[in-house]
């Protein structure tokens, strides 16, 4: 190799490990190794993803230099040879087999075409270089384009390396932001979540702060006695929110099997019936004959369908009339809960889901009933829709999978 | 003569808590109304025209406790106001920073701390 040739390589060694970018730098370094061969044009093809086809990366000194090249591979043509090895000479007054249309177009006469590869030899394209002239290329010329096309190469190997690199690091930060911000997400309810228990567990210790205050002041025995079944009832009150906040989080069904929702139903308003008087709570049930069974936890079920009765009556002002309908329709069951109660105002019907939402809160609603029942259904692979309007009564919609569409975890 | 009985309105929407209230301010020698909503608490208010106000800040009605100080102390600048909460968020501190000042008494608490509000109120 010449001096010149070797200040050529050397400056192309500098600007490879100097190069910001890319691009500019396989452009600028194409342009050196064909100034310094006196080529009339150079390209830098890339093989496609395929493998069976170049297309072209960066072109200096053709006609159309904007326009993209596609060039076909066959596999014995000397494109596909030059990928495989020695260097491809192309000389139009001897033609050969494969040359490309396009140099054909460009009016180029010789060239010389340098395969490229990365990565333990895996062929990445090739690097061309043309005259528009007859030009014979020497031995040292070829020597040279082949240690240029090296330093070209090894540049191109490193970006390919610091682009997997860099986008494993960005994959890396999504991660982390995406996780931080599920566990930010997770906090935000988590804090709902305890406002809600601290705020509803609040009252009755309240009461039981003042009353047990009260009484130890107090001659008054009436008053005393009084005071003491009062502290009783909101200890009570106060555990019952515990255990609806357990129940509420736990998020898995000890067992589950093929349940029989008519009996599940029978049970349901057997239950209510003993807690309300008959002139709080009537219930018509109507059940379709042979209805299939669907698969689950009876006793969650059973806890659907009391507390969805228990809203109705306790919702209602004077006597509740409360239908419960379940038929089998479109390959699901279907249970609709209908009562002739206040209804809800359509602003809160999408909250009514929502944990500690309750319009009853000052008769002892905790907000969590609706919220259990959701999740019990949707734990059952079942859905649950609420329709009501004030003046119009409350009618639930509840659909379930039968038993061999199995039974979906929470 | 007859002493002057102090006026106080309590308004607490919670029962219990209602009733505790009312029997300790009138074993205290005072005269005292209780209201159970804000709107009930806004009405008395005018006719009553308390001295003393203790209200909870989340009532039934969309009347909330800050908006009973404010309306009270709109006719009468000088009646005390104590105002009772549940959850003291910081949106709660503002709110009342807004009104001016009044003494913040979080549940639960006892009436050794309510007669320590209603003096510094």
């Amino acid at each position: 190799m010449g001096e010149r040739h070797q200040s050529v390589i050397a400056e192309l060694g500098l600007r490879a490990l100097a190069h910001r970018d890319m691009g500019a730098f396989v452009e600028e370094g194409l342009g050196m190794l064909g100034r310094a061969v006196q080529a009339d044009a150079c390209d830098l093809m890339q093989l496609t993803e395929s493998k069976d086809a170049l297309r072209s990366l960066c072109r200096i000194g053709w006609k159309h230099p904007e326009s993209e090249v596609t060039e076909e591979l066959v596999q014995h043509c000397a494109a596909a040879r030059a990928l495989r090895g020695a260097p491809a000479l192309y000389k139009r007054s001897v033609g050969g087999d494969g040359w490309p249309r396009y140099l054909e177009e460009e009016g180029i006469e010789s060239g010389v075409r340098l395969a490229i590869s990365v990565r333990d030899h895996e062929a990445f394209g090739l690097l061309g270089l043309y005259t528009r002239s007859q030009h014979e290329f020497s031995k040292r010329e070829l020597d040279f384009l082949r240690t240029g096309a090296v330093v070209i190469t090894s540049a191109i190997q490193r970006h390919i390396i610091d682009e997997a690199r860099q986008r494993e690091r960005d994959l890396a930060a999504m991660r982390r932001s995406e996780e931080q911000l599920r566990r930010a997400e997770r906090l935000a309810s988590l804090g709902t979540f305890a406002t809600g228990i601290a705020h509803e567990l609040n009252n009755p210790l309240n009461n039981i702060s003042l009353a047990s205050d009260y009484a130890e002041q107090t001659q008054n025995v009436e008053r005393r006695n009084k005071l003491l079944t009062s502290i009783k009832n909101n200890a009570q009150r106060a555990g019952q929110i515990v255990q609806s906040v357990l129940r509420f989080a736990r998020d898995e069904v000890a067992d589950h099997a093929a349940v029989d929702l008519a009996s599940v139903l029978r049970r349901s308003v057997d239950f209510v019936r003993a807690e309300f008087k008959p002139e709080r709570l009537t219930v018509k049930l109507e059940l379709e004959e042979t209805l299939p069974k669907t698969s689950g936890n009876a006793t969650e079920l059973e806890q659907v369908f009391v507390s969805l009765l228990r809203n109705a009556a306790e919702a209602h002002p004077g006597h509740c009339h409360a239908r419960i309908l379940a038929k089998f329709a479109e390959s699901s069951l279907r249970v609709s809960v209908s009562d002739d109660g206040p209804g809800i105002p359509s602003a809160d019907l999408p909250q009514v889901f929502d944990p500690f939402f309750s319009t009853r809160r000052k008769q002892g609603g905790t907000g969590l009933g609706l919220s259990i029942t959701h999740r019990i259904v949707t734990a059952h692979g079942g859905t649950i829709r609420v329709a009501s309007a004030p003046g119009q009564g409350t009618i639930v919609s509840i659909e379930l999978p039968l038993a061999a569409q199995g039974y979906i975890k929470a | 003569m007859s002493s002057h009985r102090m006026r106080v309105l309590v308004v607490e929407d919670e029962v219990d808590a209602l009733e505790l209230i009312q029997w300790w301010t009138e074993d205290q020698g005072w005269d005292v109304r209780t209201a159970r909503s804000g709107q009930a608490a806004l009405e008395l208010g005018k006719s009553f025209k308390p001295e003393v106000l203790i209200t909870d800040y989340l009532l039934q009605d969309d009347v909330n406790g800050v908006d009973v100080i404010e309306q009270l102390r709109n006719d009468d600048a000088k009646v005390r106001c104590v105002l009772v909460t549940g959850l003291l968020r910081n949106t709660l501190v503002d709110e009342v920073r807004r009104i001016g000042n009044v003494p913040i008494l979080t549940k639960p608490f006892d009436f050794r701390r309510l007669s320590e509000l209603i003096s510094a109120s």
